[in-house]
């Protein structure tokens, strides 16, 4: 391996894929590299390799709030999983629902599976916060992981929050993460409680953790793992989103 | 849009069971069709052609009768408005296609003349005596009928009234009163959209109407089986016989199929197992997902009582084992057939080509699925119980422009998730705080002594800070309706 030159080939998947089983609806790119001998450094190649990987645009959901994207670097990674500590009561979920909205305005498939009993969402706030109906779905379950799983295997939905679900065990957030990876989908574990990061779920790629002041009314995110350490705070009025019928007419 | 009614001479046997696989004959030439088994399915399809639902069943009705312009239909919200109004527009040879979900037919539908009225009632009574004839505790008594039916004529040659619509100047108590409750709730019916307590009153006499032997298969295992594991290979096999047994099976569309397992004990158990939209077994020949998927959810155990009650119900009924606690039920054969069906001639299969948008996608994932995935539609209400509507995705989601802005921007203020119910308010530990934030009028026009005039809502911050939507009506009590999650 020390001895070999490595040069590299930045082909679409689309073009790979299609030699072998026909054209393909998404184009990933990738980076194929092709080794060959008489290199006597290993790294520079690998340091070049590292920075085109790097320099691929990010695929991230953004929101319409620019301080919530410095925050998360640009958005919401595509193709992982992201686990949002909100304690419910809390108003954690109304900066997750500024994400469905930006999904949904951008014609993206969201769907949000509630396993609350007794509670269901309120259809006219999400409205008011821009969340656009014609590509937003929501299911009831108690057990997601069993009675939903062919939602959660298909690729349909780009964006999928599964909110609060009991039970899930380390298989469970292992199938997620290999799924949103496969799919480049956006799953989002909410928790109903705030993220540590002594212990947690190793297959999500950002914790973030997510509530609002009980005096102040602000709303305040904190990083838990996949970005640096960093909190910051918002009021409500800062955030607030474009009016439905600006969203309507845009 | 619910029900058509077709009147047309020359139905072809073969797409009878094409608009939907619940119709019934109400008269020789006019077959009415039970749309919602298949709203989604056609919506689906007037998507694709880039048309209404109306304009698709307009063209499809003409190509299925053969007969453009001698045929005449009715799509309508109940299956009595729809054969009043066909008899309508027979009446007045007026031809094509008429949708009572548009003004101008409404206006058209007030216009119903009594001899229409009278010869629907006619009918309605034949068929209600029919389908009433062996049960008990029917209300229904046909010489009543007959003999309240002619004093209202009297009474409309007396009284100068010109159609069935001009009874409206009567109280709807008077018109029990003076010709009885039978032909108060069909009077209701047609021309106030339902009567005032739907729990009692009679239903219309939808007698299904079956077109050809449905297909089958049966069997009979070597060995008793429990397991589903084990199962699941022989179902398969069977849904591929099943496939055989019809010729034209592609033309298919299955809604549902009864898969009735026989117990060692010789008992059976029929398990129904229901699309949310109609499906095509030959698509799936050779493995059938979404059907094992489907057979799967309700041949499992019960769930505990808690997860029954609060699950959200199947948009169709589904029978499950229920199995001794001590013992389990081994199966030693079953049977498979095709409940109810859509069968649709080839040339128009072709049309219609199953296609991979995404509307289509959507039908097959939630045919995977044991819930419906809800979509919802808003209503220009202000209170938090009527302002939405969990709507199937047949109806196009409503152009938010056209929504009062006034109603989005109050709904800024109100909470992600809230209660089905409003609960009493809990007892909190420690101190809370109470932020005022609107007042709600309720309904008062409804006239229910029961119901508070208004709400008073509120963000209550409890000591965990949690923030609580609770509102106190003028009676004083206080309830929680949600959560600001």
């Amino acid at each position: 391996m020390q001895n070999q030159l490595a040069t590299e080939n930045i082909v679409s998947e689309n073009e790979a894929s299609s030699q072998v089983f026909g054209s393909t609806s998404s184009s990933r790119p990738m980076v194929m590299r092709t080794i060959s001998p008489r290199s006597n450094s290993l790294a520079p190649q690998l340091i070049s390799a590292l920075s085109t990987f790097t320099a691929r645009p990010k695929k991230v959901l953004p929101t319409h709030d620019p301080r919530i994207n410095e925050f998360l670097e640009g958005g919401l990674p595509f193709g992982s999983l992201c686990e949002w500590g909100a304690p419910f009561g809390r108003g954690g979920r109304e900066i997750l629902c500024r994400f469905i909205a930006a999904a949904t305005q951008s014609q993206q498939w969201s769907v949000w599976v509630n396993t609350k009993n007794r509670m269901s969402i309120y259809a006219p706030a999400w409205a008011a916060r821009g969340v656009d109906f014609e590509y937003f779905r929501v299911a009831h379950s108690s057990r997601p992981m069993t009675e939903l799983k062919p939602l959660l295997l298909d690729p349909f939905f780009r964006v999928i929050v599964l909110d609060a679900p009991c039970n899930l065990t380390d298989d469970d957030s292992a199938l997620l993460a290999r799924q949103a990876r496969q799919n480049d989908q956006l799953i989002i574990l909410v928790r109903d409680y705030l993220l540590s990061p002594k212990r947690g779920n190793v297959w999500a790629k950002i914790r973030v953790n997510c509530w609002q002041e009980q005096m102040a009314e602000r709303f305040c995110l904190q990083s838990v793992r996949g970005l640096s350490p960093r909190q910051c705070s918002f009021a409500p009025q800062e955030i607030e989103p474009p009016s439905p019928v600006e969203f309507a007419l845009n | 849009m619910s029900f058509l009614a077709v009147s047309s001479s020359h139905f072809k046997k073969e797409a009878q069971s094409f608009f939907s696989p619940r119709m019934m004959r109400w008269e020789d030439d006019v077959m009415i069709f039970d749309l919602r088994p298949c709203r989604l399915f056609w919506q689906n399809h007037a998507d694709q052609r880039g048309v209404s639902l109306t304009e698709l069943f307009k063209n499809l009705v003409s190509e299925i009768t053969g007969e453009e312009a001698t045929s005449f239909s009715v799509l309508a919200e109940t299956p009595w408005r729809a054969v009043l109004m066909l008899d309508h527009l027979r009446e007045k040879n007026l031809v094509g296609l008429v949708s009572l979900y548009d003004s101008f037919s409404k206006g058209l539908f007030s216009q119903v003349s009594w001899a229409s009225w009278w010869r629907s009632c006619h009918i309605y009574s034949t068929h209600q005596h029919v389908s009433t004839r062996f049960s008990r505790g029917s209300r229904w008594n046909s010489t009543t009928f007959q003999r309240q039916s002619a004093q209202l004529q009297k009474s409309a040659r007396r009284l100068g009234l010109g159609r069935p619509s001009d009874l409206s100047r009567v109280t709807t108590s008077g018109i029990q009163r003076r010709f009885g409750a039978q032909l108060r709730e069909l009077w209701e019916q047609a021309f106030l959209g339902g009567t005032a307590d739907p729990s009692t009153s009679q239903e219309f006499p939808w007698i299904t109407h079956e077109t050809t032997e449905l297909p089958s298969v049966k069997r009979h295992l070597d060995y008793g089986l429990e397991a589903w594991d084990h199962i699941q290979p022989f179902l398969q096999e069977d849904l591929d016989r099943l496939c055989r047994t019809e010729v034209k099976i592609q033309d298919m569309r299955i809604v549902s199929l009864e898969w009735r397992l026989t117990f060692a004990d010789l008992s059976s158990h029929p398990i129904a197992i229901q699309y949310r939209h109609p499906h095509s077994l030959y698509r799936e020949i050779g493995h059938h997902k979404t059907t094992l998927l489907q057979a799967y959810y309700n041949f499992q155990v019960p769930r505990s009582a808690e997860d029954q009650s609060s699950a959200r119900a199947a948009s169709n009924d589904t029978v499950r084992i229920v199995k001794d606690d001590a013992q389990t039920k081994t199966v030693i054969a079953w049977s498979l057939q095709v409940k109810e069906q859509m069968k649709m001639p080839l040339v128009t299969s072709e049309l219609f080509g199953e296609s991979s948008t995404e509307k289509s996608r959507l039908l097959e994932l939630e045919n995977l699925l044991p819930t419906a995935l809800e979509k919802y539609s808003l209503s220009e209400d202000w209170q938090p119980e009527t302002a939405y509507i969990p709507k199937e995705a047949a109806v196009p989601s409503q152009d938010l422009a056209d929504l009062k802005p006034l109603y989005l921007s109050g709904a800024k203020s109100r909470p992600l998730y809230i209660f089905n119910c409003p609960e009493p308010l809990p007892r909190f530990e420690g101190s809370t705080l109470w932020k005022f934030l609107e007042r709600t009028m309720c309904h008062w026009w409804k006239k229910d002594p029961r119901a508070p005039n208004y709400r008073d809502y509120y963000c209550l911050v409890d000591s965990e800070q949690k923030r609580h939507w609770v509102f106190k009506d003028n009676k004083g009590r206080t309830y929680e309706h949600g959560l600001f999650a």
